[in-house]
């Protein structure tokens, strides 16, 4: 698998908006439990969920740090259990009264809606696709990442947002929802951080954080975090491994540096 | 005319083997056979549903899932297994040929276990709990969808499934493409499967996009769509006899959530990227399996674009009309339905076309044709403006 550049990254989560705000340490602000999402201003904001919108605020944050043009850029998106809430709402609404659903919140329910808003808000026809799964969906939307770029796409985008569950489902013991966003390039030119070598090994899964529970994005932390420390190291890409063959992982690099060996992050 | 070069595997990649499961059977030749015959499989939708509309439901028994999969057993995943059992000895011979850790699996679902979910929520306000063992994360997911699809397939490579709606067991074709050229996998087993639930019925009605009677896509009196479910799988392989995926082009509306746009203008470029992915010209196209759901909107917009690249004489098939839309299994279903035109040069009617609609300016056949056809493409178009449209060939 080839060389990928991470040239931008950006993260959302409730109260603690942006990589540097999060892995600074930054005190929780409790004005910034919604995400800015300046893309989705309008009425077309007006309609978007809550998942969406921390997606696409993630989205922009590593667009603009990468400089990347938004309405070129191919994206891939994934999330494990999509537009969670907005799922919910549409159950109550089956089992209450008539039993009629919102078209909004119908056509708000599908995996794709965050890809369909920020293509939509940006004018972007190229390429998007969701992915969803297990512990492994984070690495999935790398290879997949990297699989495009090998195909010849200049540079792509990978958007991860998970959403806390809501009872009576919620079984992942998480507080906060999560979004992370990598724009990448095979161009070494103005990047941030070096990624190579992605595959399963037998090294730790990356540590549950406390805020996010079971939510399989925050197997993205590792990464961002090396790539803001600007370490290099091998880290890991889910945080419940346990299939044959171990856990997904990817050596990072910051950029000008060749990472040294296996560091366990 | 030059011909454009492809890029990616040249020569494209073989299809070793295929099936599928829907309203019109039970096995591969039973649907095939009753596509031949211009039999829909449409019929009356689940009792629960509070308005009139017809439905392309599975009519056979389902068998439950083995013991060890029993926290798993959901309709969708019964219909995957239904449809995977068809292609298990091929499946088997790529495995043995290439290694488990060489096979990856990309599943395109819309809906996984919605149906039961539904249910659970339900007993859940009736009861105050959900059924034992109920985990919508782990078992009613697309977590739980390839939990099974590993377990039954053996594959120890990338697993995923694609989620963007109706196209999403189309997508999963430009997906394997990526893969096996990027040299991660010698192998994928691409599908898609989708189960009828009141969420998308009572979705699609909420949009005022379903038909109270079969739908009738490209006809001048098509009224909107069915649902139907179903399960189709492909087995594409890096070297091997078959049909031929050539070409993948994927792109977005950047329009509307649920409405296509009127210009065609995304629909026209997943169709150019994928010819020229393919390296084929337009001309050498002899078959367009629309995406033809039957909405007024859609089926305009789409043979605007189709005109646009092919001319007013590409022959255009929907075959919605046989087994409702399948959503997150229509992109596969419908792959095989042009890879079994591609093997035995037969073009299925578009069933409920006739009188078609004369703005449209396509040839959309009302009655079945023999062709010697070399190559086909199949257009699948989504929510959230996702496109995508394949490229077949007939085999070498």
């Amino acid at each position: 698998m080839s060389v990928a550049h991470v040239h931008g990254v950006g993260l959302f989560t409730a109260g603690r908006p942006g990589v540097g705000a999060f892995f600074s340490g930054s005190d929780f602000d409790p004005d910034v439990e919604r995400p800015v999402a300046r893309w989705l201003e309008g009425p077309l904001g007006r309609r978007a969920s809550a998942l969406t919108r921390i997606g696409v605020e993630a989205l922009e944050q590593a667009v603009g740090a990468a400089r990347f043009d938004a309405k070129t850029i191919a994206t891939i998106w994934a999330t494990a259990h999509g537009e969670h809430e907005t799922a919910v709402s549409i159950l109550s609404d089956l089992f209450a009264g008539e039993g009629r659903i919102s078209p909004t919140r119908f056509h708000n329910s599908v995996y794709n809606t965050a890809s369909g808003y920020a293509s939509i808000a940006t004018g972007n026809r190229a390429p998007s696709t969701t992915l969803s799964g297990g512990p492994d969906l984070f690495a999935m939307a790398l290879l997949e990442a990297l699989c495009t770029l090998r195909g010849g796409t200049r540079e792509v985008a990978i958007v991860m947002a998970d959403e806390p569950m809501l009872a009576p489902f919620d079984s992942r013991a998480a507080r906060a929802p999560l979004a992370i966003a990598l724009c990448l390039s095979e161009r070494s030119i103005g990047s941030l951080a070096e990624l190579r070598s992605l595959e399963r090994r037998r090294i730790a899964p990356a540590p549950r954080h406390p805020d996010f529970g079971g939510l399989y994005v925050s197997g993205a932390l590792p990464l961002l975090e090396a790539i803001w420390r600007r370490r290099a190291v091998r880290v890991p890409l889910e945080i419940d491994g346990g299939r044959p063959g171990g856990v997904w992982s990817i050596e990072v690099a910051p950029a000008g540096e060749r990472s040294s060996g296996d560091e366990r992050c | 005319m030059k011909e454009p070069r492809a890029r990616g595997s040249v020569g494209g990649l073989p299809i070793t083997a295929f099936s599928v499961v829907n309203a019109l059977g039970g096995s591969t030749a039973e649907v095939l056979d009753s596509l031949h015959a211009g039999r829909h499989g449409l019929g009356p939708p689940p009792p629960e549903t509070p308005f009139v509309t017809v439905c392309g439901a599975v009519r056979i028994e389902l068998e439950a899932l083995d013991r060890e999969l029993s926290g798993w057993d959901f309709r969708n995943n019964r219909l995957a297994r239904r449809a995977f059992l068809e292609v298990e000895p091929a499946l088997a011979r790529a495995r043995e040929r290439f290694g488990a850790a060489r096979i990856g699996l990309a599943i395109g679902s819309s809906t996984t276990a919605m149906h039961e979910t539904e249910l659970a929520f339900a007993e859940h306000l009736r009861t105050g709990a959900l059924p034992p063992g109920f985990d919508v994360q782990r078992y009613a997911s697309a977590e739980g969808l390839l939990h099974v699809m590993r377990e039954l397939t053996g594959a120890e490579g990338p697993a995923i499934v694609v989620s963007t709606a109706c196209s999403s067991s189309a997508k999963v074709f430009a997906t394997a493409r990526r893969w096996i050229d990027a040299d991660v996998v010698d192998a994928v087993l691409v599908g898609g499967v989708d189960t009828l639930c009141q969420t998308t019925l009572r979705g699609f009605r909420a949009l005022s996009l379903l038909s109270a009677e079969p739908a009738r896509p490209f006809s001048a009196e098509r009224r909107g769509i069915n649902i139907g479910e179903g399960a189709a799988f492909a087995l594409i392989e890096r070297r091997g006899e078959g049909p031929r995926l050539l070409g993948a082009g994927e792109s977005a509306d950047a329009h509307h959530m649920s409405s296509p746009d009127p210009e065609g203008i995304g629909a026209r470029l997943a169709m150019q990227a994928a010819l020229d992915e393919a390296g084929v010209s337009p001309e050498s196209v002899g078959l367009v399996n629309a995406h033809g759901t039957g909405t007024p909107k859609n089926d305009a917009m789409e043979a605007a674009a189709i005109r646009a690249i092919f001319g007013e004489r590409a022959l255009t098939v929907s075959t919605k009309g046989y087994t409702g839309h399948l959503l997150g299994a229509a992109g596969a279903t419908e792959a095989v339905f042009v890879l079994d035109a591609l093997l035995r040069g037969f073009v299925p009617a578009s069933l409920g076309a006739d009188p078609v609609d004369p703005e449209l300016g396509i040839e959309v056949p009302t009655a079945p044709l023999r062709r010697d056809l070399r190559i086909a493409i199949s257009n699948s178009f989504a929510f959230g403006g996702s496109n995508a449209c394949l490229v077949f060939g007939a085999p070498v």
